[in-house]
């Protein structure tokens, strides 16, 4: 009965779509993740104190002056989370992006070209693949030094090679399609169908991994920081004040602040990338609709 | 439509298949001969039907008639002129008048792009319409194939699959095409949609001057539309022939049996013959004639000779033994047994 | 003769993002023991709708609404584990796509079994000796080697009586065949209407056989009631139906074959535009805009389904009257 299962929900799919903002999940994520980025742009405004001033009685626990208490040094947590998201969320965006474009480009060119650049291609990625993603990413922070720049490029060489397989995969799968064949033997180049048939149907999928990956790399970020291989004292980064509040389990609020800011950050971006995944589903937004 | 006055460049049929073979080639795999040497002409403005079931390599010889696949042995002539193999060029301008249609109207068409720049597409390509005549062209092209013009602002998923077909065959059009090859197109369709499309191909043939290979497992609608129809077997064509007499008198076993096979819609409760067994693996070919372990009339020889393709009376061709005497045609069940034959060649 | 399945008054409604659609509207029809019954219709009429209705295999949110008498049960009013005992066993179903409907990843014999182990608590041993036996009655070559074979290893056709055999491992009443030849060669074709006959005659099977081509419907369906629009629109015996159809719709879609034994190369004659969506039905009856005996109330009355000449007709026109 699991395929007559199966066969219900496409059909399901098929007939009524919601809308992904109809959907609570999506629309819990989309709210913590635009929160974040507001957040992250406007902290001057948002935070009540300056991150780095040491003016505040250390370690006392939250109260109606400070929310999230202050650390040892006796500087305001919240002030610190606050700051933190400038540091996580526009770094994780454009690592991502880089990701993505490196990914993406490698990936293309492995499915357009295919025979020996897609060979040598895709074994640097079962390479890469063949590492456990925070163990590779330490040692390239390791080797090109401490701080957050070079966490940030061992987080892209990191990630990059999920975007060259997906891609390379979409495109050999929509090159192969009855609708290219089609552009083709109108008289159409590989080149030109790589741009307008092939292309616009890998930009959803990638769209939704990339999503999904800013959760992992403001994970992998926190990570790095939290080893000490990424943001330097006295800069606030949420792995880093984890790292720190870790030292000082009795001030519960020194770590527990930064570690959910992490914790609704990935989550929301978890959870918008899930329903863009429905969204770009072709079942449901443009396949199927048989009758 | 500038299509009145087609130019007859070049001499010769318009689609010219001569012994063409497909082979599949896979690492660790056997080689598949699809296609073992099959030959088939479609003339200027003919519609021509090429029958048989899955896996008899019909589709994989529609493929390699436009180029998708190349042909491993034989040759390919659009208008006398050799149909090369695609690569990842563009293809030469002068193969744009051979297009194809595919069987599936729900994949053939980008999911994402709207009807009007698909149409528009082979017009940017080959330059055929100035950009702003473009629209007036793609909205005339909807129209041949019965679509309003408010349908190129819209998406395939709009569509029913009879409409769908339309529109793939509305964008063939679009190249200006002297010959179609159309893979299966009335194989996902509802009877009723079945009908539409059919009839929009023969009339797109008769006025534009198109000639048609139409592929179809269906021998019935087939006879309908096509005015010479090939039956193919395992990769060989085993009959070649006028609709009209082949499915009045079907000179093939394997003939025979498909239209044995096809159920009547008169109430009456008639059971279609099934023929036994299936079609065997194309990697491993009975030997001589590919037909006999399932033909009804096989006799020693069929499994001992390949046979060879005979001319009967002016217009058809049939390979099969049982037709090889020199007798007037007859059905195979008809004909007396062969065995003096057989003996007179032994 | 007692019916084995009566069906009154079904509607079927489904949800969609603008409200409600209603897919089947009102149908009534019965299944006799040993009979085979073909629902026809094109793509959208709600044929398959009103089938899955009856299983309990609706979309989530569907309404579903009328009654249908099973075994001196009603199916609508039957719901999780005592709906799955009875069409788990007493109903089987067979879908069009043999290549969707059986598990790539399990042995044909692990996927016979299952269902007879769970509805019929058989034995591992007398499980294998029945889906043997039940491989051979739909003409599976080598049956005790085919139970350890994966689905890819099979033809289509061979699939697809795979399929029926699956459906008939509980020892059904009801088989109910949701276009299982469509996909297939004429020649593959044949050989299932014959083996469905065969199962008809010989283990008093019922079929409901769902098709869109009435040429199948021909060679084995019993009755026949023709579906527009999530309405029944005519029924009544297949020689009656078929060969003097009164219904414009059913004419229509008569015409729309090919006719294997017509003499002259009558052309096909395509039904104009395309069945309504169930969001769009139009008023009066839902024939009316593509019909060319369409008459004023048509456009306004619903006609309904009602005795005619040993048949059920629901036109207003009635223009085959007179046999013609």
């Amino acid at each position: 009965m699991s395929t007559l299962a199966f066969r219900m929900r496409a059909r399901r799919r098929g007939g009524t779509t919601r809308p992904a903002w109809r959907q609570p999940l999506a629309v819990a994520g989309g709210v913590i993740a635009i929160a974040w980025l507001v957040v992250a742009i406007f902290a001057p405004f948002i935070a009540p104190h300056d991150p780095l001033a040491q003016t505040f009685t250390p370690a006392q626990s939250p109260s109606g002056a400070h929310l999230f208490g202050t650390d040892e040094l006796g500087r305001d947590v919240l002030s610190r989370v606050i700051y933190g998201a400038r540091v996580s969320v526009p770094i994780a965006l454009l690592l991502v992006s880089l990701a993505a474009l490196i990914g993406g480009l490698v990936g293309g060119l492995a499915g357009y070209f295919r025979g020996i650049v897609d060979g040598i291609s895709m074994r640097t990625v079962d390479l890469v693949f063949a590492f456990p993603p925070i163990i590779l990413a330490m040692v390239v922070a390791a080797v090109l030094g401490r701080g957050l720049r070079n966490a940030a490029l061992a987080i892209v060489v990191v990630a990059w090679p999920s975007y060259a397989r997906v891609v390379r995969g979409l495109v050999l799968s929509v090159g192969d399609t009855e609708y290219v064949e089609s552009a083709r033997l109108l008289g159409a180049s590989a080149r030109r169908t790589l741009f307008r048939d092939v292309l616009p149907n890998v930009a959803g999928p990638v769209f939704v991994l990339a999503t999904l990956d800013l959760a992992n790399a403001i994970l992998l970020l926190s990570g790095l920081s939290f080893l000490g291989l990424g943001a330097q004292p006295p800069q606030a980064e949420w792995g880093s004040m984890v790292a720190n509040g870790a030292q000082y389990f009795q001030w519960w609020w020194m770590g527990t602040f930064p570690g959910l800011a992490i914790f609704t950050a990935v989550l929301a971006f978890n959870f918008l990338g899930d329903s863009l995944r429905d969204f770009f589903d072709p079942q449901t937004s443009w396949g199927g609709d048989e009758r | 439509m500038a299509s009145d006055n087609v130019p007859l460049n070049g001499e010769g049929p318009a689609l010219e298949l001569r012994d063409v073979e497909v082979v599949y080639e896979r690492r660790g795999r056997e080689r598949v001969r699809a296609v073992a040497g099959a030959s088939l002409t479609v003339e200027r403005g003919q519609i021509v039907g090429l029958v048989g079931e899955s896996g008899c390599g019909k589709s994989s010889l529609a493929r390699a008639s436009v180029g998708l696949v190349p042909a491993a042995g034989g040759s390919v002539l659009f208008e006398s002129r050799e149909v090369t193999p695609l690569t990842r060029r563009a293809r030469p301008r002068e193969l744009a008048r051979l297009q194809m249609v595919f069987q599936n109207p729900y994949s053939s068409l980008n999911p994402r792009r709207r009807i009007g720049s698909q149409l528009a597409d082979a017009l940017d390509v080959l330059d055929l319409a100035a950009p702003r005549e473009r629209r007036a062209r793609v909205e005339e092209l909807l129209d041949l194939v019965g679509l309003p013009a408010s349908a190129a602002a819209r998406y395939p998923h709009q569509f029913s699959g009879g409409q769908r077909q339309r529109i793939a065959v509305a964008r063939a059009l679009a190249a200006d095409p002297s010959v179609l090859v159309l893979d299966e197109p009335l194989a996902s369709l509802d009877a009723s949609a079945q009908a539409q499309v059919a009839n929009l191909l023969v009339d797109l043939s008769r006025r534009l001057s198109l000639s048609l290979l139409l592929i179809s497992h269906d021998l019935a609608i087939v006879r309908h539309v096509a005015d010479v129809v090939s039956v193919m077997y395992l990769g060989v064509m085993v009959e070649t022939g006028p609709a009209r007499s082949l499915w009045s008198l079907p000179l093939h076993p394997y003939t025979e049996a498909l239209i044995g096979a096809v159920p009547h819609p008169d109430g009456s409760g008639f059971l279609p013959e099934a023929l036994p067994g299936e079609v065997p693996d194309p990697a491993h070919p009975p030997a001589a004639c590919r037909f006999h372990p399932r033909c009804p009339y096989a006799f020693d020889r069929c499994s001992k000779e390949t046979p060879v393709t005979l001319a009967i009376e002016s217009e058809r061709t049939v390979a099969c033994w049982l037709q090889a005497g020199g007798s007037p045609p007859a059905r195979p069940g008809e004909r007396p047994q062969p065995l003096p034959l057989l003996h007179a060649e032994e | 003769m007692t019916a084995l399945l009566e069906v009154e008054g079904l509607r079927v409604r489904l949800p969609t993002p603008r409200g409600f659609a209603t897919v089947v509207d009102g149908i009534d029809y019965h299944v006799e023991p040993a009979q085979v019954f073909g629902v026809a219709g094109e793509s959208g009429s709600g044929k398959t709708m009103s089938m899955l209705a009856l299983l309990g295999l609706l979309p989530p949110g569907a309404v579903v609404e009328g009654r249908a008498a099973f075994g001196g049960k009603d199916l609508l009013r039957l719901r999780g584990r005592e709906l799955r005992a009875v069409s788990g066993r007493d109903i089987g179903m067979v879908f069009q796509d043999p290549m969707t409907s059986l598990h790539p990843m399990l042995t044909i014999g692990q996927q016979l079994t299952e269902h007879m182990r769970r509805h019929l608590g058989l034995g591992r041993r007398a499980a294998g000796d029945r889906a043997v036996e039940l491989l051979d009655q739909v003409r599976i070559p080598g049956p005790r080697s085919a139970l350890h074979a994966y689905p890819h290893q099979f033809s289509g056709g061979m699939r697809q009586r795979i399929a029926i055999a699956i459906a008939l491992a509980c020892g059904p009443r009801l088989l109910i065949a949701d276009e299982p030849t469509t996909a297939l060669d004429v020649t593959v074709q044949a050989g299932i209407l014959r083996l469905l006959d065969r199962l008809r005659r010989e283990h008093d099977l019922s079929v409901v056989l769902i098709t869109h081509d009435l040429a199948v419907m021909s060679s084995i369906a019993d009755r026949i009631s023709i579906f527009y629009a999530g309405r029944v629109v005519e029924s009544g015996r297949r020689d009656e139906l078929l060969r003097r159809p009164r219904h414009p719709y059913t004419r229509a879609l008569l015409d729309a074959l090919p006719h294997p034994e017509a003499a002259r190369d009558t052309p096909l004659v395509a039904i104009k535009g395309a069945p309504p969506s169930p969001q769009q039905i139009p008023p009066g009856c839902r024939y009316h805009p593509r019909c060319p005996y369409a008459i004023e109330v048509c456009t306004m009355d619903d006609p309904p389904l009602v005795p005619t000449d040993g048949r059920r007709l629901a036109c207003h026109v009635d223009p085959f009257a007179d046999g013609e």
